[in-house]
Parts: C-alpha cells; structure tokens; sequence
C-alpha cells in the first residue's frame, strides 16, 4: 500500500480496560510446571512480572463494552453520533455473527451504526485505525474502534512458553472530524510468514478433530495442541527487528518529520528487548519508547497500543497537545505505523474489569 | 579484549539458567543455534551486550536482522559469533 495521510480527523478519547485478576509469573510455577531457572529466565530476558487476565466466563467483548461505556459516561461524545463499531478482535464471541454487531445493541449505538469485526493481532490497532480514519474521512461524523483479546481463546493452558506472556485487554477508541494536523499510515503484509504464529488446525483448511484438540509435549517444551497458538519466536524476532524501524523511518520521512518532533513512539508491546533494540536502531531516546506494558499487564495483542498509552502515558495525553509514532506488528504476518496529533483527549488510567458492566 | 572469552563466558552464565547439557563443553562445532532456544539466544545477546559495555564502556548493539534467521544467524557457532562481534565492533567505532 502507499502512504495515505488524512486531514483533520484524530482520536478523541481511548479507555482500556483489563482483566480483573493479577496473577505474578512465580504464581503460574505449577500451572505451566516452571522450574526456579525457567522463572528466572523469563523474567531475565523479557522482565516478565505479573500479567492481568480475565475470568473464564469474560468475552473481550465485555472488556471493550466497559471502556466504550466509561468514554460515554464521562465525555460529551453522543452515541447517536457514533456511524460505525469496528472491533478488532481474534477472540470473538461467536464464529458468526460478527461481534460488533451485537456490541452496537449492549451499547445502545443507533441502528444507522454500521458494525464488524476485523481478525487481526497484534497490528490489529493501527489496520482498525487506518479503517476508522478513512471512513471519517469519507463523512461519517464518529466511529468507534474496539480492539483486544481474551487470551484463554488461543493460548494453550499449559503452553508455558506463549500463556505467561499473555495479557487481556479490551480498548475503545473514538475517531471523530475535529481540527488537526495532518496523520499519516502505511500498512504492509507478508503471508508468506503465516506459518510462523499460526493456530494451525480448527479451521476450513485443516479441520478440527480429536486429535488436533489434543494437547501434546512439543519439541521446544511446551504442551499445547494443534488448535493452540503456535510462535516461532526466532523468526518474530527477527520480523520485528527487520520491519518496525524501516517503517517508522518511511513514515517520518513521508510526514516530513524528524525524530524530535515526535512526543512518543508508542509500539506493539512484543517485549523489551525487541523494542529497546528498535529504539536504538531509530537512535531514539529511550524514554520516548514505553516498554513496560508486557511486564505488568501482559501482551495485550491488539490493545497494546491503546493499553500503553492508558497504562503509562495518561497524564501527558490528557493535558498535551502531542506528536506520536505507533507502530503494530505480528500474527499474518502483518505490520502498520501512523504518524499521529492528539489534543489533550480523554485517556484515563487503565480500568479494570468489573462485573457490574456485563 | 579477548573476544572468544566474552563469548565463552556468557555462554557459560546462560546456562546456569538453561543447564543444557551441550553447552557444558562448548567446541568451536557446538551447533549454538541449534542447542538455544529463543529466548536462550536473546539471554546470550543480553549478556554479550552487557560484557561488551563493560569492557568498551559503550552499548554495542548484538541483535540483528539475521540474528534468529536460521540460514543466517551469526549464533550458529562461536566462531561465526566471535567474526560477527569484531565487526560490529569495528562498525560502531565508525
């Protein structure tokens, strides 16, 4: 795709909300059978501390439900205004129909509200947003953009290379018409990576049976099945390392910026490492990049971005007028950037599930 | 500075952590990729790195594109690790 940039359309408010329970990775020793070293590995090489998921019977649904409802209880945004819900999601609530739609009845969005699902991880932000973004700019007043996951759907329980990592989260985000600066995308795919971070059976192609549903002990010593997410954490490493800094280079360059003029550069929280090295290669410096997202609420897929920004940088986006870079990246494979302008927009502090809002 | 001994050395600290049996007498054929698992390999990044910085007194950046890539990962032994590192050495003194 070539660059697409947009005039006078931004984000105007983003909650994320997470799953109610923290578990520390020293808790998960028996439920994943980590030995001493194994602990101390992980929390070495990827800071791992605690993650926050959500209870057996919560959707992601339920999770953007509440923070759509906290941008509307506390905001003046009219939900009769809102033309579209796009929920960005890998775990929906059906495999038909498509969530959002029943999303548009829990949050009592108008009828006119057009609304789908897109199936996409961890570039799933920036594909929603992008989405969002064109179909304000083509007249629709608002759109409201979901985005998350509810990990339990793919990650196998036992797989104690992948669960530990995982967070759930839920963002809701609102895109609106409003005086800004221009913003600026691209967005990139590469299937021939699918096999890389793939359930590979459960689907048309490789249909479910008893025994794709059996979990088994794998050569790199995690059990899981083959209706399970599988990463092959070498060659996602190396895609990230490979493709996150060349696009925020094009992108600056596109948007005619230089390194300084961006506040933050708010990327996919695969783990700190991968985004410490990107930083350096940018020759960024290091408290413009937030990384801490993955170490206390776990990978958040989609939500990363929007949970980082909830998570550790709702102050500044509350009461600053700022110039961000964001980059998503992952599971197709796929990866996408903006170049963005908030204006002091409403992001409160990360919520947590509670019941009382299914 | 002796590179083969920076190597030697993380490798060793890795492993007091992974306790892989391979790695407990490392040849310059000890097939380092094939024995690390990912997160293995980023642990020896992470110590290399940390080695370097102490004996250069500068961060030196290890990973790279090829890093993890099968094909062509300077990790496959200690002597394609040992050239790589002197040449990013030699790249960032520039």
């Amino acid at each position: 795709m070539s660059h697409i940039s947009f005039s006078n359309i931004a984000i105007t408010a983003m909650v994320t909300t997470v799953g109610d329970q923290i578990i520390a990775l020293e808790d998960e020793k028996e439920r994943f059978g980590l030995d001493d070293e194994t602990v101390a590995r992980l929390q070495k090489t990827i800071g791992l501390k605690t993650r926050y998921i959500a209870q057996d019977d919560v959707c992601t649904s339920d999770l953007c439900v509440q923070s759509a409802k906290n941008i509307f209880e506390h905001t003046a945004i009219n939900k009769e205004e809102i033309e579209a819900l796009i929920f960005v999601t890998q775990s929906a609530d059906y495999k038909a129909p498509s969530t959002a739609i029943i999303m548009q009845d829990r949050l009592g969005l108008p009828k006119s509200c057009a609304a789908f699902d897109i199936n996409l991880g961890c570039s799933g932000f920036i594909y929603g947003l992008f989405t969002a973004f064109s179909y304000v700019n083509s007249g629709m007043k608002k759109v409201l953009l979901c985005v998350g996951d509810v990990n339990r759907h793919f990650a196998g329980e036992k797989d104690k290379i992948l669960t530990p990592l995982m967070g759930d989260a839920g963002s809701a985000i609102i895109i609106e018409q409003t005086p800004s600066a221009q913003s600026f995308f691209a967005l990139y795919s590469d299937g021939s990576g699918y096999q890389h971070l793939i359930i590979p059976k459960g689907g048309l192609r490789e249909p479910s049976s008893e025994q794709s549903r059996i979990p088994t002990l794998r050569d790199d010593g995690s059990i899981r099945s083959d209706e399970d997410l599988f990463m092959d954490g070498k060659e996602v490493f190396n895609f990230a390392i490979k493709t996150v800094p060349p696009l925020i280079k094009e992108l600056l360059e596109y948007a005619g910026y230089e390194n300084d003029a961006i506040d933050y550069f708010v990327l996919h929280q695969a783990n700190p490492y991968i985004l410490k090295t990107i930083a350096s290669r940018l020759k960024v410096s290091p408290e413009k990049v937030p990384l801490e997202t993955g170490q206390i609420y776990g990978n958040q897929n989609s939500a990363s971005i929007p949970g980082t920004i909830n998570g550790f940088l709702s102050e500044p986006f509350q009461t600053s007028d700022l110039t961000i870079a964001i980059a998503g990246f992952g599971i197709g494979l796929s990866w996408g950037g903006a170049v963005l302008h908030t204006h002091a927009i409403y992001a409160p502090k990360t919520l947590r599930y509670t019941k009382d809002e299914r | 500075m002796n590179l083969r001994n920076v190597i030697l050395d993380a490798l060793k600290t890795v492993n007091e952590d992974l306790q892989c049996e391979a790695l407990e007498h490392i040849s310059e054929q000890t097939p380092l990729f094939e024995v690390l698992d990912s997160l293995g390999t980023l642990d020896l990044i992470l110590e290399l790195e940390s080695s370097l910085r102490n004996e250069l007194g500068r961060y030196i950046a290890v990973a790279n594109e090829q890093s993890m890539n099968r094909k062509e990962t300077p990790f496959k032994t200690i002597v394609t690790l040992e050239a790589y590192l002197a040449e990013r050495i030699e790249h960032e003194s520039h």
